[in-house]
């Protein structure tokens, strides 16, 4: 690219183009063309940060025109975005004579809407020292972001689709016994009314003199046919029961509510372990007939600047596919039910999350290829092979953390996160 | 406590909460039923096999043993019971799996009295068979079996690449053991349909295409009569006999301007009366031959001698095991009493519409059958208050057979 960069500095001279000179001229021109089909924006400043450069598609974007912005201070160019992360992009660009990637400045669309750019800031060096200016490259990621977004989002309602059959179980389970237990306390209600109508009746009797023996008799006789002794066991029970199941229910609504919940376009600092269980609250039908679960969290372990969402995504993913591990060794006949553990801890400067299963391992050959799209040895239906192909970017790009895994085949699989505890730079 | 005779229950689900809350809402049954709860296939396989139970009614989902190979393994080894899933899975294919092996499917959160009326229709149904063997016979039938050409019509179709759900339809509608099948998983509570489905058309377009396909390919609901396994009769024209009474019996309840229900009603009523004659003659074919021998040569009608040689009529027999399969009470009232309607206790208008239709068929057809049972009983017109109806229903009906013959 030398030529070209020659050329877009537009402070290195070639000076002025000279008549005596048509050819050059002719190129010259040539390349001004070129760079104005670009559907790039392409802005070159010079040393001093004065516009040398303005394509078309710079002007299309951001509502000026080269004509208009030419020569001027780039702060003088009267155009609407994040000035604050063009400055400091510009100033590392200078000071570390290294090209700056800044990514989602806010800008205001020609339409007046807001939008994001997606900018390269390249320093310009002769020799590799002396700083001669700055060329700006970038285009309006508005749309792709809104479809990331969107993809997120749907991807995220895939996720709840396939839950929604175990999460209608989870509750249609408590359901069942809360009606049940109620529907029992009604038919107690009108046993023991009957017993407190015939005890009135002997009250009445009493007041009024000596109790007759045949309400006697009609007293014990009700106390008889309500089973009094079973009622007084079971009452109690019963109505714990009920309130255990609407307990349970109430608890997956709000996981659910809170797995549902949109993410946020920032990172927002959040409960490592409160997110964990949030996770296994909503996938408990996708593990609980091959494995128990144990968790061992660290309560004192402090708040990640994180998108939970996301995390809660990551977490889902491999606690399905422990639950799957362990489910090909139950039907295999090797084990009756597994285990999963889920732990938290601090470990230095991050926090780390692992998860457990006491599947049948990852065979050797595949190990290198689990994070891949598309990859998977689960029959259709059960994995689309996208489940850690997910996680690795998560994690790696959108946290700066760390994921990778240990496992022994016959044994078990250890998955183990790591994100990092400091306040994420951005 | 538990009456002598009283109807024994197991109840099977891993969650014990789910168990204490069916006993404490049963408690009210407790002298009419014997009731055993089991926390595990495994719990109620070792109950089985001490105790006798009637009937099961189990969870599917369930660590070790699922409740598919626990009914599975009762169907098996004790073929007798009813068997009933009482599920809160959502799941499309793990219903599926049911589809062969459970009577009925009920729907987790279920009422107290949709469970107690499932149970008490199941254990009803013995006034009509209460012999073992015929009912290790019922319990133990997944699905009827169907005529020959049409089932290897429905499968070219539902195979074919261009297949029409339409044409998938009218086929399982000319065919009475595919129009029972689809009944019973069309209504089974698996599918959350809130209203009953009454009609086998009706009932392939809830299905819709790919369920029905699935059903079909996978899960093989539908079976084929083995022709050359029954010699004594007729198929076809059983087949025939079935398809007519359905046609007369909807058209006159039409006329009769009955609901659209009891319309639904006596169709499939009239198409399924006689299924009892195919579980006979495809289960005891030497025996059955015997039957329909006898009863041609000394005119007696077939339900006397079925009676005397199985235990019970073929009226019965479907009956029961349309009750078993939770097909709706009127269809199956009508189906036990369409010979003899004065020995039902309620005498409904559907009742008296197929005891009409099937006699109207015999009589207008003339193809050869269980006459002597089948005649109209003028008498039996008067207690179904249809007598003086009879005569314009008798025209309606001839009216069907002229624009049939003319057709062909």
């Amino acid at each position: 690219m030398p030529v070209i960069l020659d050329t877009l500095t537009g402070t290195e001279q070639p000076p002025e183009p000279k008549a005596e000179r048509p050819e050059a001229q002719r190129a010259l021109q040539e390349t001004e063309q070129l760079l104005d089909t670009l559907p790039t924006i392409l802005i070159g400043l010079s040393q001093d940060l004065r516009v040398t450069r303005w394509n078309q598609m710079a002007g299309s974007v951001l509502g000026a025109t080269a004509a208009q912005t030419r020569g001027k201070l780039l702060e003088d160019t009267g155009i609407h975005w994040d000035w604050d992360r063009i400055r400091r992009g510009i100033s590392a660009c200078r000071e570390e004579g290294v090209s700056i990637r800044v990514d989602d400045v806010s800008f205001v669309r020609t339409n007046g809407k807001d939008g994001v750019l997606g900018l390269t800031i390249h320093p310009l060096t002769r020799d590799g020292d002396v700083f001669l200016g700055i060329t700006i490259i970038g285009a309006d990621t508005t749309e792709r972001k809104n479809l990331e977004q969107q993809l997120t989002q749907a991807q995220k309602l895939r996720t709840i689709g396939q839950l929604a059959s175990g999460i209608a179980h989870e509750i249609n389970t408590p359901t069942q016994y809360v009606g049940d237990n109620t529907r029992f306390l009604q038919d107690a209600f009108a046993d023991l009314m009957d017993v407190v109508t015939q005890q009135a009746g002997l009250l009445r009797d009493a007041r009024s003199g000596p109790v007759r023996p045949e309400v006697i008799r009609a007293v014990d006789e009700s106390i008889r046919r309500a089973d009094l002794d079973y009622l007084t066991h079971e009452i109690p029970l019963a109505i714990r029961h009920t309130l255990e199941g609407i307990d349970r229910i109430a608890k997956i609504v709000r996981a659910m509510k809170e797995f549902a919940h949109p993410g946020r376009e920032d990172k927002v600092p959040a409960d490592l372990n409160k997110i964990i269980e949030t996770t296994l609250t909503v996938a408990r039908n996708e593990w609980r007939y091959v494995a128990d679960l144990v968790t061992d969290f660290d309560r004192s372990l402090p708040e990640v600047s994180c998108h939970p969402g996301e995390i809660n995504q990551v977490i889902l993913n491999l606690v399905v596919n422990a639950a799957h591990a362990i489910e090909d060794q139950v039907k295999q006949g090797r084990m009756s039910k597994g285990v999963i553990t889920v732990a938290t801890r601090r470990k230095d400067d991050w926090a780390e999350i692992q998860i457990r299963d006491t599947g049948g391992g990852i065979p050797e050959a595949i190990r290198p290829r689990i994070f891949d799209p598309f990859f998977t040895t689960k029959e259709p239906g059960r994995g689309t092979g996208q489940g850690l192909a997910i996680c690795h970017p998560v994690i790696v790009d959108k946290h700066g953390g760390r994921i990778f895994f240990e496992s022994e085949v016959g044994l078990g699989t250890t998955f183990t996160i790591n994100l990092p505890l400091d306040k994420q730079a951005v | 406590m538990t009456h002598p005779n009283a109807c024994a229950v197991l109840f099977v689900d891993d969650e014990p909460l789910v168990l204490q809350g069916l006993k404490r809402m049963l408690r009210g049954e407790r002298e009419a039923w014997a009731m055993q709860f089991a926390a595990s296939g495994r719990e109620a396989l070792s109950l089985l096999e001490r105790e006798a139970f009637d009937a099961v009614v189990t969870d599917l989902r369930m660590p070790g043993m699922d409740g598919e190979q626990l009914l599975n393994t009762v169907k098996d080894r004790h073929p007798h019971m009813v068997r009933i899933v009482l599920s809160g899975e959502m799941n499309q294919a793990s219903g599926f799996k049911t589809v062969r092996c459970a009577h009925r499917y009920l729907a987790k959160p279920c009422d107290a009295e949709a469970l107690k009326s499932a149970l008490s229709q199941a254990f009803a149904l013995r006034r009509w068979v209460d012999d073992r063997r015929l009912k290790e016979l019922l319990a133990r039938l997944d699905s009827l079996p169907s005529l020959p050409e049409i089932y290897a019509e429905l499968l070219a179709e539902i195979q074919a690449p261009n297949s029409s759900f339409r044409r998938v339809g009218d086929l399982i509608a000319r065919d009475v053991g595919m129009t029972a099948k689809v009944l019973q998983i069309v209504n089974s509570a698996f599918f959350g349909l809130t209203r009953r489905i009454l009609n086998p058309q009706d009932a392939v377009a809830m299905l819709g295409y790919d369920t029905l396909k699935a059903l079909v390919l996978s899960n093989k609901i539908f079976s084929q009569f083995d022709a050359k396994r029954v010699r004594c009769m007729d198929v076809n024209a059983l087949w025939q006999h079935s398809m007519n009474t359905g046609l007369f019996a909807r058209t006159i309840a039409v006329g009769e301007k009955l609901p659209r229900t009891a319309q639904d009603e006596a169709f499939t009523a009239g198409v399924l009366h006689d299924v009892g004659k195919l579980i006979l003659a495809h289960n005891f074919p030497e025996l059955y031959a015997d039957v329909v021998m006898r009863s041609r040569a000394h005119r007696r009608p077939a339900a006397e001698l079925e009676q005397e040689i199985f235990g019970g009529s073929h009226a019965e027999l479907g009956a029961y095991l349309l009750g078993l399969w939770g097909i709706g009470e009127e269809v199956v009232d009508a189906i036990a009493y369409h010979q003899c309607p004065s020995r039902a206790s309620t005498l409904t208008r559907v009742l008296a519409v197929v005891y009409a239709a099937n006699g109207l068929e015999h009589m207008l057809s003339g193809t050869p059958g269980d006459e002597a049972a089948a005649a109209v009983d003028p008498e039996v017109l008067k207690q179904l208050n249809v007598a003086e109806r009879f005569g314009a229903w008798e025209g309606t009906c001839r009216g069907i057979c002229s624009r049939e013959t003319e057709r062909v």
